[in-house]
C-alpha cells in the first residue's frame, strides 16, 4: 500500500488508531494515544493487508518545549515492502507506554533501551533492565537536559546549547558509594 | 579385580530420576576472541547443554546518538564511521542519503556511481573478514591469512582513492570529497579477477571441507519469521531463506540499473549463513564489473552547495542495505545545522538480540560455531 492508503485503511479500522498523521519523505507516520498503541500495533501486525513483519526499531525523540518525549516505532513489512512511523507522545515525568514485546520478539530489546535512555517506563515488559549502560548508572542520557561530558567539564563557548554546565544536577556519574567501578563489572 | 579388560564387569548404575545434573553458569567473554570485541554471554548450562542465554552488551557503549546531537552533519559523517568499523563507508553513505533526501539534494551521476563501488568494495572488504575469522573460529588457521592477504589489497585500493584505511570519510552531503586517482578504474578491475579467483580457495579450504561441514550444518538453525519477528537482516535473514535487500526492493543510488542476485539460504543453520557470506561477494564483484563501465564523466559533488548544511524540518527514516544488514537512520530535524535527534538503527544489534533464541538446546561444543555465524560487529551493536 501506498503511505496514504495505509494511513486511509487504518483509519477506517479504527479511527482513534489514526489522530494525526503526516506523509512525510514519502513515509507515512502516524499519532496515537498510548493506550491505543498495543491495539494498533496487533491490527498492523495481524491484518492481511498490513503485515508488518519485520521490527525494525523503536525509539524516542525528546521535545523539552512541551515537556513531552515522543516514541517512535518504524516497521516494514517484507511481504507487502511498505513502511510506517507509529508514534505516540508521553509526559516526560513518569510516562509509559505498554510493551510491544509479545508482539514482535525484536521490540526486547529495543524498549529496554528507550526506557534507560529516555526514562519512559515501558509497562508489562519481562525483562526491563540496563542494556547498554551500567546498572548504577543515574540520568536518561538522551534527554537534552543531560548534558554531554565534555560540556559538563569544561564549557564550549562555541555553542551554549543544550545549557551552561551549572544548570542542571550533575547526572550520568555512577556513585562512589555504590562501591562499583565505571563499567559492567561483574563476575567475569 | 575386574575381569576382562578395564572397565569391563563394572556395575554403572544410572536411574533416571535420582540423575539430576546441577545447572552451571557459564560466562562467555566479554573477551572471547570469537565476539570480535567484548560482547558478554551468561549461559545457563545442564550438562554439555545450554538451557538459556543472555547476551550481555554495552561494554563500548560510546553514546554516538548523544554525541551526533552536538555535531554538524559533516562531523556526523566522521562519526558514523565508527560504530560498525568494518563497513564504514556503508556507514557514511547512509547519512550522507538521509540529509541529501531531506534536502532534495541532487547528486551528480558520477558522484553516485563511485559511491556503489566503494560501497561493494567496502561490503567484499568486511565480508571477508569474517569468511576468515569464522574459519579461525573453527580451528582452520589459512583462511584468516589468505583473508588478510586480499583485505589488505582492498585496502590499499580504497586508500588511494580516499586516504583512509578504516576509516573512509569519503562522501559529503552532496557527493564525495575527492574525485578517483588517475588509474584507480584499471587497478579496480584487476583486483576483481584476483579476488574472484582467490575467493575459489575459500571455497576449497572451507565449503568443500568435510569437518567445517560436518560442524556446521544443521547446528543453530533460525527459522526466516523468527528472523523477521527479532528485526533481524542482512545475510542471517537471506540464510532462512528471506531474499530482503533494500538493494533490490527499495533501490537506492543506481542499482536498479545493474544485474545482481540475492543469494539465499534454505535451512538458516550456521553452514548457510557462511555459505551466503561466501556467495555475496561474488555479486559484490559482478556488480563492481557492471561499475566500471558506466560511471560517465563530470563533477562529483554539485557546484552549488550551501556553506553550512542544514537539514528541512521534518523526520524520516531511510535505510540502506550495509554489510552485515539493515542500517538505517531516522533523522529529526528542526532546520538547525546540527540534528535534533538521529537514531542509528545499526544491523548488529538486532542480530545479536536474536542469540537467546537460537544458542538453547545447543552443545556447548557448537556454542563457538553458532556465535561466530552471527556475524556482527560489537561497535556496531553497543553504538
Amino acid at each position: 500500500m501506498t503511505p496514504d492508503e495505509l494511513v486511509a485503511h487504518l483509519q477506517e479500522v479504527d479511527a482513534s488508531f489514526v489522530e494525526r498523521s503526516e506523509t512525510a519523505f514519502g513515509q507515512a507516520s502516524i499519532w496515537l494515544s498510548p493506550d491505543k498503541w498495543v491495539a494498533c500495533a496487533t491490527h498492523l501486525h495481524d491484518c492481511g493487508r498490513c503485515r508488518f513483519d519485520l521490527f525494525t526499531f523503536m525509539s524516542g525523540v525528546d521535545w523539552p518545549e512541551q515537556n513531552e518525549i515522543e516514541v517512535v516505532t518504524h516497521l516494514y513489512s517484507v511481504r507487502r515492502q511498505h513502511h510506517i512511523n507509529m508514534r505516540t507522545r508521553v509526559a516526560r515525568d513518569g510516562g509509559s507506554v505498554p510493551t510491544l514485546s509479545g508482539i514482535w520478539r525484536g521490540a526486547n530489546w529495543q524498549e529496554r533501551e528507550l526506557a534507560e535512555l529516555y526514562g519512559v517506563d515501558v509497562t508489562g515488559h519481562p525483562h526491563l533492565v540496563k542494556l547498554l549502560l551500567p546498572e548504577a548508572f543515574e540520568g536518561y542520557p538522551l534527554r537534552k537536559d543531560f548534558l554531554l561530558m565534555t560540556r559538563e567539564v569544561k564549557d564550549w563557548e562555541g555553542r551554549e546549547e543544550p545549557g551552561p554546565p551549572d544548570s542542571s544536577p550533575r547526572l550520568g556519574r555512577i556513585p562512589s558509594s555504590s562501591g562499583q567501578t565505571p563499567g559492567k563489572g561483574g563476575e567475569h | 579385580m575386574f575381569p576382562g579388560g578395564p572397565g569391563e564387569g563394572m556395575e554403572v548404575v544410572v536411574s533416571g530420576a535420582d540423575f539430576a545434573t546441577e545447572e552451571m553458569v557459564l560466562n562467555i567473554g566479554p573477551q572471547h576472541p570469537s565476539t570480535h570485541g567484548v560482547l558478554r554471554v551468561v549461559i545457563t548450562l545442564d550438562g554439555e547443554r545450554i538451557t538459556a542465554a543472555e547476551p550481555v552488551i554495552g561494554y563500548m557503549h560510546r553514546g554516538f546518538e548523544k554525541l551526533a546531537e552536538a555535531r554538524d552533519y559533516r562531523q556526523v559523517i566522521a562519526l558514523v564511521n565508527r560504530h560498525d568499523w568494518l563497513s564504514a563507508f556503508g556507514n557514511e553513505l547512509g547519512v550522507a542519503l538521509i540529509v541529501e533526501k531531506m534536502m532534495g539534494l541532487e547528486v551528480p551521476p558520477r558522484a553516485t556511481w563511485i559511491r556503489m563501488l566503494m560501497a561493494e568494495w567496502n561490503r567484499i572488504l568486511n565480508h571477508l573478514m569474517f569468511l576468515g575469522s569464522y574459519g579461525l573460529e573453527l580451528g582452520a588457521m589459512t583462511p584468516m591469512f589468505y583473508a588478510f592477504r586480499e583485505r589488505e589489497e582492498i585496502q590499499a585500493l580504497m586508500e588511494a582513492a580516499t586516504g583512509g584505511r578504516l576509516h573512509f570519510t569519503y562522501c559529503r552531503v552532496g557527493g564525495l570529497k575527492d574525485d578517483l586517482p588517475k588509474g584507480f578504474l584499471q587497478h579496480s578491475e584487476k583486483l576483481v579477477k584476483l579476488v574472484r579467483h582467490r575467493l575459489l580457495d575459500y571455497a576449497g579450504l572451507l565449503l568443500g571441507n568435510e569437518i567445517f561441514k560436518k560442524r556446521t550444518i544443521g547446528v543453530g538453525a533460525l527459522p526466516g519469521d523468527v528472523a523477521k519477528d527479532y528485526g533481524v537482516t542482512g545475510p542471517i535473514l537471506h540464510a532462512s531463506g528471506v531474499a530482503e535487500d533494500s538493494r533490490r526492493t527499495e533501490p537506492y543510488l543506481f542499482y536498479d540499473q545493474v544485474d545482481f542476485d540475492v543469494p539465499t539460504g534454505a535451512n538458516g543453520d550456521s553452514f548457510d549463513r557462511f555459505n551466503v557470506l561466501y556467495r555475496r561477494i561474488e555479486e559484490s564483484l559482478k556488480i563492481i564489473e557492471q561499475v566500471h563501465g558506466k560511471i560517465p564523466a563530470g563533477p562529483i559533488i554539485p557546484g552549488k552547495m550551501p556553506k553550512t548544511i542544514k537539514a528541512p524540518e521534518g523526520s524520516v527514516y531511510l535505510r540502506t542495505e550495509n554489510s552485515l544488514g539493515e542500517c538505517g537512520y531516522f533523522l529529526v530535524s528542526t532546520g538547525d545545522k546540527y540534528p535534533w535527534r538521529m537514531k542509528m538503527r545499526t544491523p548488529s544489534f538486532s542480530n545479536v538480540s536474536m542469540i537467546p533464541y537460537l544458542l538453547p538446546g545447543i552443545l556447548v561444543p557448537d556454542l563457538i560455531a553458532v556465535l561466530g555465524s552471527v556475524f556482527f560487529v560489537v561497535g556496531d551493536v553497543d553504538r
